[in-house]
């Protein structure tokens, strides 16, 4: 459902009109949540959560483990919070980071047979000389194997590749809300698995 | 990650890289245990 949802970019109260339909041809008893948010509620345990960071304004800083709880940057003097409008008590910051923690990601790509039997596939296929079909074919991937026998020995660590682009949340329209992403892509799978 | 700047971070990117680097680190040195369901093992 949330594919069905996520892919033509459906609105959240389109999702629910469509559970509220589905539920009413559906027969008495079923357990199809009721709503988008009930839904969210039952895939939280599956580990695809996200943290928020603050950071400094001017990037010389993250508001993270022994700066946690300072107000303004260290090096720029810059305020961590915007000044508060209005009788709201919530403090809001200047800049919010989100992270995506990896390490819940991977394990559960060894959780679901259809990836997990993927994660291995970079020792076990069979290269033609001469043709590269995949990173592990590369001298580099030999020579990294070379350097770090431990690792290579066990088929089943991750190798990442690290890749950072810009994209616009609201459309090409709205060029001052632009993000910047950091992607960790998984390389010891073939291509399309992942 | 995402990152809201209208700007490239330039060089500065390592400030919010950090909290990869220590993820990874803790992978790479210490790794995390995962149900391997392919093999049955851990």
């Amino acid at each position: 459902m949330f594919t069905i949802k996520s892919d033509p970019e459906l609105s959240e109260a389109g999702y629910d009109k469509i559970i509220e339909w589905a539920r009413s041809i559906l027969l008495e008893g079923n357990r199809l949540k009721e709503n988008f948010y009930a839904a969210k509620s039952m895939i939280k345990p599956f580990g695809l959560r996200y943290q928020k960071f603050d950071m400094c304004l001017n990037f010389y800083m993250l508001y993270y483990l022994e700066n946690a709880e300072l107000t303004e940057c260290m090096t720029c003097g810059h305020s961590r919070y915007k000044p508060r409008t209005g009788r709201g008590k919530t403090l809001v910051a200047y800049k919010e980071l989100r992270y995506f923690p990896i390490t819940p990601r991977l394990q559960r790509l060894f959780k679901s047979p259809r990836t997990a039997e993927h994660m291995t596939w970079h020792q076990s296929h069979h290269a033609v000389d001469g043709v590269m079909v995949h990173p592990s074919d590369s001298e580099a991937w030999k020579h990294f194997n070379n350097v770090h026998p431990h690792f290579s020995a066990e088929s089943r660590n991750v190798r990442l590749g690290l890749c950072i682009d810009r994209f616009n949340p609201f459309g090409s329209f709205a060029a001052p809300y632009s993000c910047w992403s950091v992607i960790l892509t998984v390389i010891t799978c073939h291509r399309g698995c992942v | 990650m995402v990152i809201p700047s209208p700007s490239s971070p330039g060089r500065n990117i390592d400030v919010c890289l950090r909290l990869l680097n220590d993820e990874l680190t803790q992978l790479w040195s210490s790794g995390a245990l995962t149900y391997d369901i392919w093999s049955f093992d851990l």
